[in-house]
């Protein structure tokens, strides 16, 4: 490999040999455009009808969004506009959403059967407070020029108040459902709220409100180049940005007022381990932080059962492994890390290849001192399945694929694969399963793509390919009630293809579940 | 001239939504696309899936191509963004990164060199990677490289020269392993 030529060469050579020839590509382009074709003649518009002034009054686009750009720029600098603006009918005032209770109706009543429309996604803080942020058009479902709604309930969903709606003012913000973080921080007072969205590749939204979500500032962070963002709670958070000029290296900004301004707090230097791009931060208080590698590091042979760990806020990392993943007959994988306080924490593990039925183990180990020391590895109840082994829906995401996993605390944990689901509340050591019952809903059709809980008792789920996507639990998962959500009526997306896999509708039970 | 302004009457008709004309512009650019999502994933069927997303997600962004001669470009940044999007899909990743490589009953210098060059492009990082697919496996000029990355050509020659010296030392690396 001395000259250029002989890389080409060697390089053509060892690509080609993996990809095969692929003449249907074109056709499987065809069909991916065709299949959403339904849902842009159905409203998401093509790009002319979605932007008609782009065609006929071409000359005046620059004008416009050079003059746009000046004002936004001119009142950002005079006080940080927000971009965010209030509902019609709701008021600023601090923690309380007063607007009109909403009819719980999905926002495309007219949108036709087996038709892409619409998203939404619930987060609870309690187990009467929660929130939806929810697309208002159908071309946000899809679009990254968004307009969604965000909501609040104060009784467990049985009512929601808009409390902003986001109408795009010639900004651009993240569409919340095209990426893969989505993450929101209240204060305990409810007055204060920190949203992040999207994702490295996107680009990361982040947002600020200090008056219940009445109002938002949309803060930039501090690179362009972001892979991740992880913050503590409303105020502290940091984010870890590539060094454009040298691969590997990554420089780690902080924030404590809330992404306002921003300093440099260290640097992790992947040298020869690159996997850093793929990992995720995570921090368990103003000192203490942890970088789970991406799997780039499978393919060059490294630990798997390796962490980074720094103690300083980030000025310094030391690798870290996790000695029970060691003596496993197969090679394991860090799924999942969570800390519950500085000192208790789990990592789900599960190993790297199939058994002979077609699953691969999972294990979670523990530690009580921080990550000096972790616990033998307990099994989970059940291998996972990569495909659901369920009839009618393939799981796309990752985290639904490895199994839902929910780590209520440090003994609670709520698993599906995709039914039944099992429960411990002595972190691992023994395992309830349950059969959960849902009113007008199948076992068979009780898919959970989705299971997040606020206490061992309370949680929310949501389900693939239900017209009616999300229930609710008071008893830890036993028995579930539909939870109304807005913007989820009959052409929600989720009865179609899954928020995170795809569906295969029948003829008897078009999306699994009747309304 | 001949071939531009039909891209752009195609462009145009796009625009308005004529799907055939979007797909007769894409057409030319799936087997590019297909390579790069090919180079980045090394799975085929990652790649197709990369390039299928990439056409869909164009589609929605039409409207931002204002140049119809740049449309391989345009096209082959956001199949490289949708590569990255995937690569955080774990997994697939690791499933498929398990898989033996192909074996024959002779391995041959030719295949080792493959597959270890396989691992170590694998393990660049993402930039470096990209820049060696574009120009060692799609064969792309440096001024066609740097608008894909929305760098400079001189930046490009920088990552170039960079993640060849990284390559090579890791070759090194593999073939000393296994001497």
């Amino acid at each position: 490999m001395d000259s250029e030529l002989d890389l080409t060469i060697e390089i053509h050579a060892a690509l080609d040999a993996v990809l095969p020839p692929a003449p249907w590509l074109g056709a499987a382009v065809r069909q991916r455009l065709r299949k959403d074709d339904r849902g842009r003649r159905a409203g998401v518009g093509t790009p002319s009808n979605r932007h008609p002034i782009h065609v006929r009054m071409e000359w005046v686009l620059p004008v416009v969004a050079v003059l746009l750009a000046v004002a936004i720029v001119a009142a950002m600098v005079a006080s940080r506009a927000s971009l965010w603006r209030p509902v019609p009918g709701t008021h600023s005032n601090a923690g309380v959403s007063t607007g009109p209770p909403l009819p719980i109706t999905s926002p495309f009543a007219d949108c036709p059967a087996a038709t892409v429309c619409g998203y939404a996604i619930p987060r609870f803080t309690s187990p009467m407070i929660g929130w939806v942020v929810a697309a208002t058009e159908p071309a946000s479902a899809q679009d990254s020029y968004g307009r969604f709604n965000f909501y609040r309930t104060d009784d467990g969903g049985h009512s929601w108040r808009a409390v902003f709606g986001f109408t795009n003012g010639g900004a651009q913000v993240t569409n919340p459902f095209t990426g893969p973080q989505f993450d929101l921080h209240v204060s305990a007072d409810g007055k204060e709220l920190l949203l992040i969205t999207g994702s490295g590749s996107l680009g990361f939204g982040l947002f600020h409100s200090t008056d219940g979500g009445a109002h938002w500032q949309s803060l930039g962070l501090p690179l362009a180049a972001a892979i991740n963002v992880y913050f503590l709670n409303t105020s502290e958070g940091w984010v870890e940005s590539e060094d454009q000029k040298s691969g590997g290296v990554f420089d780690l900004f902080h924030t404590t007022d809330s992404g306002a301004t921003w300093a440099v707090s260290g640097r992790v230097s992947g040298a020869s381990d690159l996997s850093l791009l793929n990992g995720e931060l995570i921090f368990t208080s103003s000192s203490s932080g942890w970088i789970v590698p991406g799997t780039s590091m499978i393919s060059l042979d490294r630990p798997i059962d390796t962490l980074y760990r720094t103690v300083d806020g980030g000025a310094t990392w030391k690798v870290v492994n996790i000695p029970a993943a060691v003596s496993a007959s197969v090679p394991l994988l860090i799924t999942q890390l969570r800390f519950f306080d500085e000192a208790h924490g789990v990592a789900v593990l599960r190993a790297s290849v199939l058994d002979s039925s077609g699953r691969a183990s999972q294990y979670v180990s523990s530690t009580s001192d921080g990550g000096l020391n972790w616990s033998a590895l307990v099994p989970m109840p059940i291998g996972l399945s990569p495909g659901g082994g369920l009839q009618g829906f393939n799981p796309s995401d990752q985290q639904v694929q490895a199994g839902l996993i929910d780590l209520i605390d440090s003994n609670h944990w709520i698993f599906s694969n995709f039914n039944p689901l099992f429960r411990t509340s002595d972190g691992g050591s023994t395992w309830e399963t349950l059969v959960p019952v849902a009113p007008g809903v199948s076992y068979a059709d009780l898919k959970f793509e989705l299971l997040e809980f606020t206490d061992p008792s309370h949680g929310v789920g949501e389900l693939a390919c239900a017209r009616t996507p999300f229930l609710t639990t008071s008893d830890g998962g036993d028995h579930w009630v539909p939870l109304d959500v807005p913007g989820t009526g009959g052409g929600y997306q989720g009865a179609q293809a899954g928020y995170l896999g795809t569906c295969t509708p029948t003829s008897s039970a078009p999306f699994g579940v009747a309304n | 001239m001949a071939v531009r302004s039909v891209d752009m009457t195609l462009l145009e008709a796009a625009r308005k939504g004529d799907d055939a004309a979007f797909e007769a512009l894409l057409g030319p650019l799936l087997e590019p696309a297909y390579r790069l999502a090919g180079g980045m994933l090394q799975d085929h069927q990652a790649a197709q899936d990369a390039v299928q997303e990439a056409a869909l997600r164009a589609w929605n962004k039409l409207r931002q191509l204002r140049d119809g001669s740049q449309i391989r470009s345009w096209f082959l940044a956001i199949v490289a963004n949708q590569c990255r999007s995937t690569r955080r899909e774990r997994w697939s990743s690791v499933i498929k990164s398990m898989v033996p490589e192909r074996s024959t009953d002779v391995p041959t210098e030719s295949i080792v060199t493959g597959v270890d060059l396989r691992r170590v492009l694998r393990g660049l990082d993402e930039r470096k990677r990209l820049v060696i697919v574009l120009r060692f496996y799609l064969d792309l000029p440096l001024e066609e490289i740097a608008a894909i990355t929305h760098s400079s050509v001189h930046a490009v020659e920088g990552q170039l020269h960079r993640g060849v010296v990284e390559l090579r030392q890791r070759m090194e690396v593999c073939r000393g392993q296994r001497a």
